[in-house]
Protein backbone atom coordinates (compact mmCIF):
# COMPACT_ATOMS: atom_id res chain seq x y z
CA UNK A 1 0.00 0.00 0.00
CA UNK A 2 3.08 2.55 0.74
CA UNK A 3 4.18 1.48 -1.85
CA UNK A 4 1.40 2.85 -4.41
CA UNK A 5 1.70 5.51 -2.55
CA UNK A 6 5.45 6.05 -3.59
CA UNK A 7 4.91 4.57 -7.03
CA UNK A 8 2.12 7.69 -7.25
CA UNK A 9 5.32 10.25 -7.11
CA UNK A 10 7.47 9.17 -9.25
CA UNK A 11 7.60 9.95 -12.96
CA UNK A 12 7.81 6.77 -15.48
CA UNK A 13 11.97 6.12 -15.74
CA UNK A 14 11.71 5.92 -11.92
CA UNK A 15 9.09 3.88 -11.43
CA UNK A 16 11.73 0.91 -13.34
CA UNK A 17 14.82 1.92 -11.92
CA UNK A 18 14.39 1.54 -8.62
CA UNK A 19 10.81 0.34 -7.69
CA UNK A 20 11.62 0.35 -4.09
CA UNK A 21 13.51 3.67 -3.22
CA UNK A 22 11.95 6.59 -2.13
CA UNK A 23 10.74 9.49 -5.47
CA UNK A 24 14.06 11.82 -5.82
CA UNK A 25 11.51 14.45 -6.34
CA UNK A 26 8.64 14.28 -4.63
CA UNK A 27 6.30 15.20 -7.80
CA UNK A 28 2.63 15.62 -8.31
CA UNK A 29 2.77 15.39 -11.73
CA UNK A 30 1.19 11.79 -11.57
CA UNK A 31 -1.67 13.51 -10.21
CA UNK A 32 -2.63 16.53 -12.17
CA UNK A 33 -1.76 13.95 -15.15
CA UNK A 34 -4.39 11.40 -13.89
CA UNK A 35 -7.01 14.35 -13.45
CA UNK A 36 -5.89 15.55 -17.03
CA UNK A 37 -5.28 12.98 -19.56
CA UNK A 38 -7.50 10.20 -17.96
CA UNK A 39 -10.83 12.98 -17.32
CA UNK A 40 -10.84 11.31 -13.74
CA UNK A 41 -13.00 14.16 -12.61
CA UNK A 42 -15.76 13.28 -14.45
CA UNK A 43 -15.65 9.99 -12.75
CA UNK A 44 -14.97 10.83 -9.20
CA UNK A 45 -18.34 13.68 -9.92
CA UNK A 46 -20.01 10.27 -10.98
CA UNK A 47 -18.98 8.29 -8.16
CA UNK A 48 -19.80 10.77 -5.45
CA UNK A 49 -23.37 11.40 -6.97
CA UNK A 50 -23.80 7.29 -7.18
CA UNK A 51 -22.90 7.95 -3.39
CA UNK A 52 -24.63 10.16 -2.24
CA UNK A 53 -27.64 9.32 -3.98
CA UNK A 54 -28.00 6.01 -3.02
CA UNK A 55 -27.61 6.96 0.96
CA UNK A 56 -29.92 9.38 0.65
CA UNK A 57 -32.61 7.42 -1.03
CA UNK A 58 -32.12 4.45 0.68
CA UNK A 59 -31.62 6.08 4.71
CA UNK A 60 -35.11 8.33 3.73
CA UNK A 61 -37.02 5.43 2.37
CA UNK A 62 -35.67 2.42 4.84
CA UNK A 63 -36.08 4.37 7.93
CA UNK A 64 -39.65 5.57 6.95
CA UNK A 65 -40.17 1.68 6.31
CA UNK A 66 -38.60 0.81 9.75
CA UNK A 67 -40.22 3.34 11.54
CA UNK A 68 -43.67 2.13 10.24
CA UNK A 69 -42.69 -1.72 11.25
CA UNK A 70 -41.51 -0.51 14.66
CA UNK A 71 -43.34 1.62 16.02
CA UNK A 72 -46.36 2.27 14.39
CA UNK A 73 -49.81 -0.61 14.78
CA UNK A 74 -48.70 -1.83 11.30
CA UNK A 75 -50.55 -5.60 11.09
CA UNK A 76 -48.27 -7.11 8.92
CA UNK A 77 -45.15 -5.11 10.13
CA UNK A 78 -43.60 -8.41 10.83
CA UNK A 79 -44.17 -9.51 7.45
CA UNK A 80 -42.89 -6.27 6.22
CA UNK A 81 -39.72 -6.88 8.27
CA UNK A 82 -39.53 -10.96 7.02
CA UNK A 83 -40.11 -10.06 3.87
CA UNK A 84 -36.87 -7.57 3.54
CA UNK A 85 -34.83 -10.14 5.51
CA UNK A 86 -35.31 -12.58 2.42
CA UNK A 87 -33.81 -9.82 0.62
CA UNK A 88 -30.53 -10.29 2.12
CA UNK A 89 -29.83 -13.99 0.79
CA UNK A 90 -30.76 -12.60 -2.92
CA UNK A 91 -27.05 -12.69 -4.50
CA UNK A 92 -26.68 -10.09 -7.00
CA UNK A 93 -25.65 -12.80 -9.99
CA UNK A 94 -29.23 -13.79 -9.84
CA UNK A 95 -30.74 -10.78 -10.92
CA UNK A 96 -27.79 -8.57 -12.95
CA UNK A 97 -28.88 -9.89 -16.38
CA UNK A 98 -32.44 -9.26 -15.77
CA UNK A 99 -31.52 -5.24 -13.70
CA UNK A 100 -29.56 -4.67 -17.22
CA UNK A 101 -32.41 -5.26 -19.35
CA UNK A 102 -34.73 -3.88 -17.32
CA UNK A 103 -32.52 -0.68 -17.16
CA UNK A 104 -32.36 -0.50 -20.83
CA UNK A 105 -35.77 -1.66 -21.70
CA UNK A 106 -37.01 1.73 -19.11
CA UNK A 107 -34.42 3.74 -20.46
CA UNK A 108 -32.72 4.24 -17.30
CA UNK A 109 -29.63 2.90 -18.19
CA UNK A 110 -26.52 5.26 -17.97
CA UNK A 111 -28.17 7.77 -15.76
CA UNK A 112 -27.34 8.51 -12.22
CA UNK A 113 -31.41 7.67 -11.10
CA UNK A 114 -31.17 4.18 -12.66
CA UNK A 115 -27.80 2.93 -10.79
CA UNK A 116 -29.07 4.98 -7.46
CA UNK A 117 -32.05 3.52 -7.63
CA UNK A 118 -30.69 -0.05 -8.05
CA UNK A 119 -28.19 0.64 -5.69
CA UNK A 120 -30.48 2.01 -3.06
CA UNK A 121 -32.46 -1.00 -3.47
CA UNK A 122 -29.84 -3.32 -2.78
CA UNK A 123 -29.21 -1.73 0.22
CA UNK A 124 -32.58 -1.60 1.62
CA UNK A 125 -32.97 -4.83 3.38
CA UNK A 126 -29.37 -3.67 5.49
CA UNK A 127 -30.30 0.00 6.00
CA UNK A 128 -34.12 -1.68 7.19
CA UNK A 129 -32.47 -3.83 9.53
CA UNK A 130 -29.98 -1.35 11.18
CA UNK A 131 -33.28 1.27 11.76
CA UNK A 132 -35.07 -1.30 12.61
CA UNK A 133 -33.33 -2.90 15.49
CA UNK A 134 -32.53 1.14 16.83
CA UNK A 135 -36.28 1.83 16.55
CA UNK A 136 -37.08 -0.83 18.55
CA UNK A 137 -35.00 0.27 21.23
CA UNK A 138 -36.26 3.87 22.02
CA UNK A 139 -38.72 4.61 23.97
CA UNK A 140 -42.40 4.95 23.22
CA UNK A 141 -42.76 8.48 25.59
CA UNK A 142 -40.71 10.21 22.60
CA UNK A 143 -43.71 10.61 20.02
CA UNK A 144 -46.16 10.67 22.73
CA UNK A 145 -45.60 14.12 23.79
CA UNK A 146 -45.20 15.31 20.41
CA UNK A 147 -48.90 14.11 19.67
CA UNK A 148 -49.76 15.94 22.97
CA UNK A 149 -48.38 19.10 21.84
CA UNK A 150 -50.48 18.37 18.55
CA UNK A 151 -47.78 17.08 15.94
CA UNK A 152 -48.95 14.61 13.45
CA UNK A 153 -47.05 11.64 13.07
CA UNK A 154 -45.02 13.38 9.65
CA UNK A 155 -43.90 15.97 12.04
CA UNK A 156 -43.27 13.62 15.08
CA UNK A 157 -40.75 11.59 12.77
CA UNK A 158 -38.84 14.53 11.34
CA UNK A 159 -38.69 16.53 14.70
CA UNK A 160 -38.58 13.93 17.20
CA UNK A 161 -37.16 10.52 15.89
CA UNK A 162 -35.01 11.33 13.19
CA UNK A 163 -32.67 14.15 15.37
CA UNK A 164 -32.23 10.94 17.76
CA UNK A 165 -31.59 8.57 15.47
CA UNK A 166 -27.84 9.89 14.21
CA UNK A 167 -25.73 6.94 15.35
CA UNK A 168 -27.94 4.48 13.16
CA UNK A 169 -27.70 7.14 10.68
CA UNK A 170 -24.04 7.09 10.69
CA UNK A 171 -23.59 3.16 11.27
CA UNK A 172 -25.88 3.03 7.41
CA UNK A 173 -24.12 5.67 5.90
CA UNK A 174 -20.92 3.99 6.53
CA UNK A 175 -22.36 0.44 5.05
CA UNK A 176 -23.84 1.77 2.27
CA UNK A 177 -21.05 4.09 1.26
CA UNK A 178 -18.43 1.02 1.76
CA UNK A 179 -20.37 -2.06 0.31
CA UNK A 180 -23.05 -0.75 -2.01
CA UNK A 181 -22.01 2.57 -4.27
CA UNK A 182 -18.60 3.85 -3.81
CA UNK A 183 -16.87 0.55 -3.95
CA UNK A 184 -19.57 -1.28 -5.62
CA UNK A 185 -18.08 -3.39 -9.05
CA UNK A 186 -20.35 -5.62 -10.55
CA UNK A 187 -23.43 -4.17 -11.28
CA UNK A 188 -22.02 -0.83 -12.29
CA UNK A 189 -19.71 -2.74 -14.51
CA UNK A 190 -22.31 -4.71 -16.31
CA UNK A 191 -25.47 -2.12 -16.29
CA UNK A 192 -23.00 1.25 -17.51
CA UNK A 193 -22.05 1.04 -21.24
CA UNK A 194 -21.71 4.50 -21.73
CA UNK A 195 -18.10 5.42 -20.91
CA UNK A 196 -18.45 8.92 -19.32
CA UNK A 197 -21.39 7.22 -16.73
CA UNK A 198 -18.48 4.64 -15.34
CA UNK A 199 -17.82 5.04 -11.36
CA UNK A 200 -14.35 5.21 -10.65
CA UNK A 201 -13.58 1.68 -9.71
CA UNK A 202 -15.01 0.75 -13.57
CA UNK A 203 -13.43 3.61 -15.10
CA UNK A 204 -9.95 2.55 -13.71
CA UNK A 205 -9.92 -0.82 -14.67
CA UNK A 206 -9.92 0.48 -18.68
CA UNK A 207 -6.84 2.57 -17.48
CA UNK A 208 -4.71 -0.01 -17.60
CA UNK A 209 -6.08 -1.60 -21.43
CA UNK A 210 -5.73 2.57 -22.40
CA UNK A 211 -2.84 3.89 -21.29
CA UNK A 212 -0.72 0.70 -21.14
CA UNK A 213 1.88 0.64 -18.08
CA UNK A 214 1.69 3.54 -16.77
CA UNK A 215 2.13 2.74 -13.16
CA UNK A 216 2.85 6.06 -11.81
CA UNK A 217 -0.28 7.24 -13.60
CA UNK A 218 -2.39 4.16 -11.85
CA UNK A 219 -0.95 4.68 -8.38
CA UNK A 220 -1.97 8.30 -8.31
CA UNK A 221 -5.94 6.90 -9.62
CA UNK A 222 -5.99 4.34 -7.19
CA UNK A 223 -4.82 6.72 -4.08
CA UNK A 224 -7.03 9.23 -5.34
CA UNK A 225 -10.14 6.38 -5.31
CA UNK A 226 -8.76 5.22 -1.98
CA UNK A 227 -8.46 8.10 -0.12
CA UNK A 228 -12.40 9.04 0.74
CA UNK A 229 -12.40 5.22 2.33
CA UNK A 230 -9.40 5.76 4.00
CA UNK A 231 -9.65 8.91 5.37
CA UNK A 232 -13.23 7.93 6.78
CA UNK A 233 -11.43 5.02 8.32
CA UNK A 234 -8.19 6.75 9.81
CA UNK A 235 -10.75 9.59 11.96
CA UNK A 236 -12.72 6.30 12.69
CA UNK A 237 -11.61 2.98 12.35
CA UNK A 238 -13.41 1.71 15.45
CA UNK A 239 -16.83 2.95 14.42
CA UNK A 240 -16.18 1.65 10.73
CA UNK A 241 -14.97 -2.04 11.80
CA UNK A 242 -18.44 -2.52 14.00
CA UNK A 243 -20.66 -0.88 11.02
CA UNK A 244 -19.39 -3.02 8.86
CA UNK A 245 -19.43 -5.93 11.09
CA UNK A 246 -22.65 -5.71 12.68
CA UNK A 247 -23.80 -5.27 8.99
CA UNK A 248 -22.46 -8.68 7.66
CA UNK A 249 -23.67 -10.53 11.13
CA UNK A 250 -27.30 -9.28 9.91
CA UNK A 251 -26.85 -10.94 6.81
CA UNK B 1 -52.07 8.92 20.00
CA UNK B 2 -53.73 5.81 18.39
CA UNK B 3 -55.00 7.43 15.34
CA UNK B 4 -51.61 8.76 14.76
CA UNK B 5 -50.22 5.25 14.60
CA UNK B 6 -53.16 3.49 13.00
CA UNK B 7 -54.12 5.29 10.20
CA UNK B 8 -53.87 3.29 6.79
CA UNK B 9 -52.92 6.17 4.93
CA UNK B 10 -49.63 7.03 6.87
CA UNK B 11 -48.80 3.60 7.10
CA UNK B 12 -49.34 3.24 3.23
CA UNK B 13 -46.81 6.63 2.96
CA UNK B 14 -44.18 4.99 5.21
CA UNK B 15 -44.07 2.08 4.03
CA UNK B 16 -44.72 2.10 0.02
CA UNK B 17 -41.53 4.11 -1.59
CA UNK B 18 -39.43 1.42 0.20
CA UNK B 19 -41.37 -1.94 -1.15
CA UNK B 20 -42.08 -0.40 -4.71
CA UNK B 21 -38.02 0.19 -5.12
CA UNK B 22 -37.20 -2.88 -3.53
CA UNK B 23 -39.88 -4.95 -5.56
CA UNK B 24 -39.35 -3.10 -9.02
CA UNK B 25 -35.17 -3.62 -9.05
CA UNK B 26 -34.62 -6.68 -7.01
CA UNK B 27 -37.86 -9.06 -6.38
CA UNK B 28 -38.57 -8.60 -9.77
CA UNK B 29 -35.56 -8.90 -11.30
CA UNK B 30 -35.69 -13.06 -10.24
CA UNK B 31 -39.17 -13.58 -12.87
CA UNK B 32 -37.18 -12.91 -16.36
CA UNK B 33 -33.82 -14.96 -15.10
CA UNK B 34 -36.16 -18.12 -14.64
CA UNK B 35 -38.59 -17.36 -17.50
CA UNK B 36 -35.86 -16.62 -20.14
CA UNK B 37 -33.57 -19.33 -19.10
CA UNK B 38 -35.92 -21.09 -21.02
CA UNK B 39 -36.10 -19.54 -23.82
CA UNK B 40 -33.59 -18.69 -27.26
CA UNK B 41 -33.15 -15.18 -26.17
CA UNK B 42 -30.66 -13.00 -27.34
CA UNK B 43 -31.48 -9.85 -24.92
CA UNK B 44 -33.65 -7.96 -27.66
CA UNK B 45 -36.08 -10.63 -28.46
CA UNK B 46 -36.90 -14.53 -27.39
CA UNK B 47 -36.53 -16.17 -30.58
CA UNK B 48 -39.23 -19.21 -29.31
CA UNK B 49 -39.50 -21.50 -26.56
CA UNK B 50 -36.98 -24.02 -26.51
CA UNK B 51 -37.59 -26.20 -23.03
CA UNK B 52 -34.74 -27.39 -20.93
CA UNK B 53 -32.54 -27.13 -24.26
CA UNK B 54 -30.23 -24.09 -22.44
CA UNK B 55 -30.02 -26.27 -18.97
CA UNK B 56 -28.85 -29.52 -20.97
CA UNK B 57 -26.44 -27.50 -23.35
CA UNK B 58 -24.82 -25.39 -19.97
CA UNK B 59 -24.58 -29.12 -18.23
CA UNK B 60 -22.62 -30.12 -21.07
CA UNK B 61 -20.11 -26.93 -21.42
CA UNK B 62 -16.78 -27.69 -20.14
CA UNK B 63 -16.20 -24.13 -19.55
CA UNK B 64 -18.79 -24.40 -17.15
CA UNK B 65 -17.73 -26.87 -15.09
CA UNK B 66 -14.13 -25.36 -15.05
CA UNK B 67 -15.77 -21.89 -13.82
CA UNK B 68 -17.58 -24.02 -10.97
CA UNK B 69 -14.68 -26.05 -9.73
CA UNK B 70 -12.70 -22.26 -9.46
CA UNK B 71 -15.52 -21.33 -7.40
CA UNK B 72 -14.92 -24.58 -4.93
CA UNK B 73 -11.43 -24.06 -5.43
CA UNK B 74 -11.53 -21.24 -4.08
CA UNK B 75 -14.20 -22.02 -1.38
CA UNK B 76 -11.98 -24.25 0.08
CA UNK B 77 -8.80 -22.41 -0.10
CA UNK B 78 -10.66 -19.96 2.16
CA UNK B 79 -12.13 -22.48 4.19
CA UNK B 80 -9.05 -24.47 4.53
CA UNK B 81 -6.58 -21.56 4.44
CA UNK B 82 -8.14 -17.60 4.76
CA UNK B 83 -10.63 -19.02 7.29
CA UNK B 84 -8.31 -20.55 9.58
CA UNK B 85 -5.33 -18.37 9.22
CA UNK B 86 -7.73 -15.04 10.61
CA UNK B 87 -8.42 -17.21 13.05
CA UNK B 88 -5.36 -17.90 14.53
CA UNK B 89 -3.86 -14.09 14.18
CA UNK B 90 -7.58 -13.07 16.17
CA UNK B 91 -6.38 -15.54 18.95
CA UNK B 92 -2.91 -14.42 18.52
CA UNK B 93 -3.86 -10.90 19.12
CA UNK B 94 -6.82 -11.16 21.88
CA UNK B 95 -4.71 -13.41 23.65
CA UNK B 96 -1.55 -10.11 24.07
CA UNK B 97 -3.44 -6.58 23.14
CA UNK B 98 -0.43 -4.53 23.11
CA UNK B 99 -0.62 -1.39 21.20
CA UNK B 100 1.67 -3.00 17.98
CA UNK B 101 -0.75 -5.57 17.97
CA UNK B 102 -3.96 -3.01 17.55
CA UNK B 103 -2.27 -1.19 15.18
CA UNK B 104 -1.81 -4.38 13.01
CA UNK B 105 -5.49 -5.24 13.43
CA UNK B 106 -6.49 -1.74 11.82
CA UNK B 107 -4.18 -1.89 8.67
CA UNK B 108 -5.42 -5.60 8.17
CA UNK B 109 -8.85 -4.31 8.53
CA UNK B 110 -7.90 -1.71 5.75
CA UNK B 111 -8.13 -3.48 2.06
CA UNK B 112 -11.34 -4.54 2.84
CA UNK B 113 -13.03 -1.23 2.91
CA UNK B 114 -11.11 -0.64 -0.65
CA UNK B 115 -12.58 -1.16 -3.78
CA UNK B 116 -11.83 -4.95 -5.89
CA UNK B 117 -10.40 -2.89 -8.31
CA UNK B 118 -7.85 -0.82 -6.16
CA UNK B 119 -7.05 -4.36 -4.72
CA UNK B 120 -6.18 -5.79 -7.98
CA UNK B 121 -4.49 -3.39 -10.00
CA UNK B 122 -2.22 -3.44 -6.58
CA UNK B 123 -1.76 -7.18 -7.23
CA UNK B 124 -1.63 -7.04 -10.80
CA UNK B 125 1.79 -4.75 -10.06
CA UNK B 126 2.31 -7.59 -8.32
CA UNK B 127 2.60 -10.16 -9.98
CA UNK B 128 3.42 -8.98 -13.27
CA UNK B 129 6.05 -10.30 -15.26
CA UNK B 130 8.07 -7.53 -16.30
CA UNK B 131 9.55 -6.30 -13.72
CA UNK B 132 6.73 -7.16 -11.02
CA UNK B 133 7.58 -6.59 -7.32
CA UNK B 134 7.03 -10.58 -6.38
CA UNK B 135 9.69 -11.10 -9.09
CA UNK B 136 12.41 -8.72 -8.11
CA UNK B 137 11.62 -10.15 -4.33
CA UNK B 138 12.52 -13.49 -5.53
CA UNK B 139 15.34 -12.45 -7.17
CA UNK B 140 16.74 -10.21 -4.51
CA UNK B 141 16.76 -13.79 -2.28
CA UNK B 142 18.44 -15.47 -5.24
CA UNK B 143 15.18 -17.91 -5.94
CA UNK B 144 15.05 -16.77 -9.84
CA UNK B 145 14.24 -19.94 -11.11
CA UNK B 146 11.04 -19.70 -8.65
CA UNK B 147 9.80 -16.54 -10.88
CA UNK B 148 6.41 -17.25 -13.27
CA UNK B 149 4.09 -15.39 -15.11
CA UNK B 150 2.24 -15.28 -12.54
CA UNK B 151 -1.18 -14.30 -13.81
CA UNK B 152 -0.96 -16.25 -17.18
CA UNK B 153 1.06 -19.40 -15.85
CA UNK B 154 -1.78 -22.34 -16.36
CA UNK B 155 0.16 -23.76 -12.89
CA UNK B 156 -0.60 -20.47 -11.10
CA UNK B 157 -3.11 -18.63 -12.22
CA UNK B 158 -6.11 -19.74 -10.23
CA UNK B 159 -3.97 -19.86 -7.26
CA UNK B 160 -2.41 -16.33 -7.40
CA UNK B 161 -6.52 -15.16 -8.17
CA UNK B 162 -7.15 -16.80 -4.64
CA UNK B 163 -4.13 -15.14 -2.74
CA UNK B 164 -6.08 -11.87 -3.62
CA UNK B 165 -8.96 -12.78 -2.45
CA UNK B 166 -7.91 -14.46 1.07
CA UNK B 167 -5.21 -11.47 1.64
CA UNK B 168 -8.39 -8.86 0.77
CA UNK B 169 -10.38 -10.28 3.52
CA UNK B 170 -8.68 -11.84 5.97
CA UNK B 171 -8.95 -8.73 8.14
CA UNK B 172 -12.66 -8.56 7.56
CA UNK B 173 -12.91 -12.14 9.06
CA UNK B 174 -10.14 -11.11 11.66
CA UNK B 175 -12.29 -8.34 13.02
CA UNK B 176 -15.38 -11.09 13.47
CA UNK B 177 -13.44 -13.51 14.87
CA UNK B 178 -11.76 -11.15 17.44
CA UNK B 179 -14.89 -9.41 18.26
CA UNK B 180 -16.00 -12.78 18.79
CA UNK B 181 -13.63 -13.88 21.46
CA UNK B 182 -13.71 -10.35 23.37
CA UNK B 183 -17.19 -11.33 24.26
CA UNK B 184 -16.58 -14.13 26.03
CA UNK B 185 -16.59 -13.09 29.62
CA UNK B 186 -13.67 -13.21 31.44
CA UNK B 187 -14.60 -15.50 34.86
CA UNK B 188 -13.84 -18.24 31.47
CA UNK B 189 -10.43 -17.64 31.87
CA UNK B 190 -9.52 -16.64 35.18
CA UNK B 191 -9.46 -20.63 36.59
CA UNK B 192 -7.22 -21.37 33.03
CA UNK B 193 -4.92 -18.25 34.16
CA UNK B 194 -4.57 -19.40 37.83
CA UNK B 195 -3.72 -23.09 36.60
CA UNK B 196 -1.37 -21.37 34.22
CA UNK B 197 -2.35 -22.86 30.90
CA UNK B 198 -0.51 -22.08 27.53
CA UNK B 199 -1.79 -20.33 24.55
CA UNK B 200 -2.51 -23.09 22.93
CA UNK B 201 -4.79 -24.70 25.43
CA UNK B 202 -6.82 -21.73 26.54
CA UNK B 203 -7.34 -21.32 22.48
CA UNK B 204 -8.17 -25.28 21.99
CA UNK B 205 -10.22 -25.79 25.23
CA UNK B 206 -11.74 -22.15 26.24
CA UNK B 207 -11.98 -19.90 23.29
CA UNK B 208 -12.36 -22.32 20.54
CA UNK B 209 -15.74 -23.88 21.66
CA UNK B 210 -17.30 -20.42 23.07
CA UNK B 211 -16.93 -18.92 19.39
CA UNK B 212 -18.37 -21.82 17.40
CA UNK B 213 -21.33 -19.33 16.33
CA UNK B 214 -19.11 -16.75 15.10
CA UNK B 215 -17.06 -19.58 12.91
CA UNK B 216 -20.06 -20.55 11.49
CA UNK B 217 -21.05 -17.73 10.86
CA UNK B 218 -17.77 -16.87 8.67
CA UNK B 219 -17.97 -19.76 7.18
CA UNK B 220 -21.41 -18.66 5.78
CA UNK B 221 -20.01 -15.18 5.04
CA UNK B 222 -17.10 -17.06 2.73
CA UNK B 223 -19.32 -18.98 0.67
CA UNK B 224 -21.89 -17.05 -0.35
CA UNK B 225 -18.58 -14.35 -1.03
CA UNK B 226 -16.52 -16.37 -3.08
CA UNK B 227 -20.00 -17.73 -4.78
CA UNK B 228 -20.29 -13.96 -5.98
CA UNK B 229 -16.68 -13.93 -7.08
CA UNK B 230 -16.72 -11.46 -10.60
CA UNK B 231 -14.75 -8.53 -9.86
CA UNK B 232 -11.13 -9.97 -9.01
CA UNK B 233 -11.47 -11.93 -11.82
CA UNK B 234 -12.68 -9.09 -14.32
CA UNK B 235 -9.35 -7.16 -13.49
CA UNK B 236 -6.80 -9.87 -12.62
CA UNK B 237 -7.17 -11.73 -15.64
CA UNK B 238 -10.39 -11.17 -17.76
CA UNK B 239 -11.19 -14.87 -17.44
CA UNK B 240 -8.13 -15.79 -19.08
CA UNK B 241 -5.34 -17.19 -20.42
CA UNK B 242 -8.21 -18.25 -22.37
CA UNK B 243 -10.91 -19.19 -20.45
CA UNK B 244 -9.35 -21.21 -17.52
CA UNK B 245 -9.41 -18.81 -14.40
CA UNK B 246 -13.87 -17.61 -15.28
CA UNK B 247 -15.91 -18.06 -12.06
CA UNK B 248 -19.16 -19.14 -12.75
CA UNK B 249 -20.75 -15.12 -12.85
CA UNK B 250 -17.69 -14.54 -14.91
CA UNK B 251 -18.97 -17.41 -17.14
CA UNK B 252 -22.56 -16.21 -17.15
CA UNK B 253 -21.49 -11.84 -17.61
CA UNK B 254 -19.43 -13.65 -20.80
CA UNK B 255 -22.28 -15.81 -22.48
CA UNK B 256 -24.76 -12.95 -22.18
CA UNK B 257 -22.61 -10.09 -23.24
CA UNK B 258 -20.19 -11.44 -25.17
CA UNK B 259 -22.01 -14.04 -26.63
CA UNK B 260 -25.77 -12.74 -26.47
CA UNK B 261 -26.97 -15.81 -25.35
CA UNK B 262 -29.07 -14.71 -22.49
CA UNK B 263 -31.08 -17.87 -22.53
CA UNK B 264 -28.17 -19.99 -21.62
CA UNK B 265 -26.94 -17.51 -19.12
CA UNK B 266 -29.55 -17.23 -17.33
CA UNK B 267 -30.19 -21.18 -17.10
CA UNK B 268 -26.10 -21.07 -15.72
CA UNK B 269 -28.02 -18.99 -13.21
CA UNK B 270 -30.69 -20.62 -12.23
CA UNK B 271 -28.13 -24.15 -11.87
CA UNK B 272 -25.67 -22.15 -9.98
CA UNK B 273 -28.08 -20.81 -7.45
CA UNK B 274 -29.19 -24.09 -6.85
CA UNK B 275 -26.36 -25.45 -6.47
CA UNK B 276 -25.81 -22.83 -4.08
CA UNK B 277 -28.88 -23.26 -2.44
CA UNK B 278 -27.87 -27.13 -1.53
CA UNK B 279 -24.09 -25.73 -0.59
CA UNK B 280 -26.13 -23.39 2.64
CA UNK B 281 -28.52 -26.19 3.20
CA UNK B 282 -25.77 -28.74 3.95
CA UNK B 283 -23.82 -26.07 5.63
CA UNK B 284 -26.66 -25.38 8.18
CA UNK B 285 -27.65 -28.94 8.04
CA UNK B 286 -24.12 -30.46 9.20
CA UNK B 287 -22.73 -26.82 10.44
CA UNK B 288 -24.78 -24.39 11.80
CA UNK B 289 -27.45 -26.07 13.21
CA UNK B 290 -28.20 -23.23 15.94
CA UNK B 291 -29.42 -20.11 14.45
CA UNK B 292 -27.42 -17.38 14.89
CA UNK B 293 -28.79 -14.45 17.60
CA UNK B 294 -27.38 -11.36 17.74
CA UNK B 295 -29.70 -8.73 19.43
Amino acid sequence: MIWIVLTSFKNASEVYSSPFGLPQQWSFSNYIDSVKILGLTRYIINSFTYTVGTVILSIGTGSLFAYAAARMNWKRGTWGIQFFQTGLVIPVYTIIISLYILLRDSGLKNTFPGLIFVYSASALPITIMIFYGFFRSLPFELEESAFIDGANIFQAFLRIILPVSIPAIITTSIVVFMNYSWNEFPIAFITIDDQYMRSLPIAMTYFTTLRGTEWGLLGATMVISSLPPIILYLFASEKIENALTTASVLK
Amino acid sequence: MDHHTRSKISIMIFTLPAILLFSVFIIYPLLPTLFYSFFDYNGSIAKGFVGIENYLETLQDPVFWNSLSNVWRLMLAQYFLGGPLALLLALILSYNSSKLNMAFKTIAFLPSILSVTVICLLWSMIYRADQGLLDRLLMLVGKEDWIKTWLVDLSTVNWSIAAVIIWQYIGFNLILFYAGIKSIPHTFYEAAKVEGASFLQVSTKITIPLIQEIIRFVLILITAGTMGTFAHIQVLTNGGPGDVSRSVVFHLYFKAFQLFDFGGANSITVIFAIQGFIIFALISRFIARERIEYT
